[in-house]
């Protein structure tokens, strides 16, 4: 039996690993961007980002990084129903 | 009419509107387990949306988040964070766990991973967790909903009276209708809640500073201004450290979609697609967020000093002009995100502690009737624990609460092997459960054995937990391929 990590279904088309794999590293970045050693260099309070201080809007910021990579990344998707047996 | 009595007639009639919404759903769902636990898997996006949004904001998102921005200034970022990247496990885990509940009929966290794993000790385990976790979290919620209709009575209601009567609505139609009388009332408190949040959380900064803005340039250049430099305070009002805040967003985002009655929804989605969906629209729900910590740093300048910080919300509410019409509606919308997430604790914590607690116990199979009905018992039994802590106990239920947050993130490893890794063993899945559970708890009781005091216990729990899997998974037989090609290639 195979050891390693098996990410994918056998039979995932190669787009499909290369979207998820992008989605992977942007979702790694938005973590990054919340924890040290990212998040101390935009801790602090100025400037005001549309009024709020400038560690809220980094963290906001992280929050969008977020939803438009998953928006990104289930766009993709919807017309690729066989994608892990997708059956609806 | 005086103000008072104005608010607490909006607050009943919301409880009326809630416990009618509640209930017409059981009109719609077979009286079976699954119509009961996963509402025969026929939740559309718009409820499936607002149960995981509504049931993770809680008392503590609109009671607790403010009070945090209130008193520990920028470490309210850490509940922005932690969400932000929490859920997004749950695109991936959530619609294999769908498909693996139609296949072999499960409707809990523990039926899938005891399933893979073939062993009826972590049903056992994962249930004691579940259930442990549950009561501290279900406390806060009653405690909340007590506290908001004693305030808005201005004393008239106990706390306790308060607590009872919201969570005897509360009993009636998760009694009644089970999870979808949870969804169709996830989605109505849900829509409540972010009108409410982002109506209070631009009006404060306005009327208290002439907007947002002004309020947080009138902090920068007041004494408090290093309260906004991330990553704040801790509660006795020195800085938090980036290792503790750090830490503490890992765990919370590993055990962010590990919740139970978070995880099982799950099992309710009528697809795949409404699943995905679901987790790609949550951060919209993310950013109902800003408002609520606006409502606390409008606080700071305004009136300091007020204790515990918790109360910031409903004593703001107390001393501006608004009419008694708005401020029974806010009251509701607080009422709501105690309920909203007290409704889906009770019914997940009675669910699992009866199908992979009891029956794993006693070894045998429930038919369908007997199990609802036990369901039903354990729903009132809960509630009856947790009203007990919230009207009569004062002991620590924030460290039962945070214990419990780096109690659940041990279970990710082994949702992660389950789904991805094919060489996890049975018994490198009890070993690594059973041995991150014990370093967590062994760190949240003696936090002077940490080696770095400020790293949260479930850092600990998971540098055990993780290596574990590995190294006994490795070392024991795998677990055999058709069972295991189930979980790793659907």
């Amino acid at each position: 039996m195979n050891s390693g990590l098996l990410l994918f279904k056998p039979g995932t088309p190669a787009a499909v690993r290369r979207r998820r794999l992008i989605f992977l590293a942007v979702w790694l970045t938005a973590a990054a961007m919340l924890l040290w050693p990212i998040f101390p260099i935009f801790s602090g309070v100025e400037p005001l980002i549309l009024g709020l201080p400038l560690g809220f809007a980094w963290a906001v910021a992280a929050v969008l990084v977020v939803f438009f990579g998953l928006l990104w990344l289930y766009l993709g998707e919807v017309d690729e129903p066989s994608i892990d047996g997708e059956d609806d | 009419m005086d103000a008072g009595t104005t608010a607490l007639v909006v607050c009943g009639l919301y409880l009326a509107a809630t416990l009618v919404m509640g209930i017409l759903p059981s009109f719609r769902v077979s009286k079976s387990v699954a119509g009961y636990v996963a509402a025969d898997r026929s939740m559309n996006f718009l409820v499936m949306y607002f149960v995981l949004g509504a049931s993770v904001f809680s008392s503590f998102a609109f009671l607790g988040a403010p009070g945090w921005a209130y008193s520990r200034g920028a470490a309210a970022y850490y509940v922005l964070a932690y969400g932000a990247i929490g859920m997004v496990p749950f695109y991936f885990f959530g619609p294999k766990a769908r498909r693996l509940g139609e296949r072999f009929g499960f409707v809990t966290q523990a039926e899938l991973i005891s399933h893979r794993f073939d062993s009826k000790t972590i049903s056992v385990v994962l249930s004691l967790v579940s259930v442990g976790a549950f009561i501290p979290y279900l406390t806060i919620q009653m405690k909340g909903a007590g506290y908001i209709l004693s305030t808005v009575s201005g004393g008239q209601v106990s706390q306790t009276v308060g607590a009872a009567v919201t969570y005897g609505v509360v009993l009636i139609y998760v009694l009644w209708s089970g999870v979808l009388g949870v969804g169709w009332t996830n989605t109505f408190q849900g829509v409540f809640m972010m009108i409410i949040a982002w109506f209070l959380g631009l009006y404060l900064p306005y009327q208290l500073y002439g907007g947002v803005r002004p309020m947080f340039e009138q902090l920068v250049a007041s004494e408090k201004a290093d309260m906004l430099v991330a990553p704040g305070l801790l509660p006795d009002g020195v800085p938090w450290s980036w290792a503790g805040f750090s830490s503490a967003v890992v765990v919370s985002a590993l055990g962010f979609c590990m919740w139970p009655h978070l995880f099982m929804k799950s099992y309710a989605a009528k697809s795949d697609k409404i699943l995905r969906l679901t987790v790609v629209m949550y951060p919209t729900f993310q950013i109902f967020l800003i408002p609520i910590l606006l409502i606390g740093f409008s606080g700071i300048l305004a009136y300091p000093g007020i204790e515990p910080a918790d109360t910031i919300l409903p004593f703001l509410l107390t001393q501006i002009d608004l009419s008694p019409l708005v401020v029974g509606l806010v009251c509701a919308g607080a009422l709501a995100a105690s309920m909203s997430s007290g409704d889906s604790i009770l019914h997940a914590g009675a669910s699992i502690g009866i199908r992979d607690g009891l029956a794993k116990v006693l070894k045998r199979d429930l038919n369908d009737k007997a199990e609802q009905l036990l369901i039903r018992i354990l729903v009132v039994a809960l509630a009856g624990v947790a009203f007990y802590y919230a009207a009569f106990s004062e002991s620590s239920l924030v460290d039962l609460l945070l214990a419990a947050y780096g109690g659940v993130a041990q279970i990710f490893p082994l949702v992660f092997a389950a789904f991805y890794w094919p060489r996890a063993t049975r018994q490198g899945a009890l070993a690594a459960l059973i041995g991150g559970l014990v370093t967590n708890v062994i760190f949240l009781k003696f936090p002077e054995l940490r080696p770095w005091p400020a790293i949260h216990e479930g850092i600990y729990g998971l540098a055990v937990n993780i290596p574990l899997l590995v190294a006994v998974s490795l070392a024991t037989a795998p677990d055999p391929e058709d069972r295991v090609r189930a979980f790793t290639e659907i």
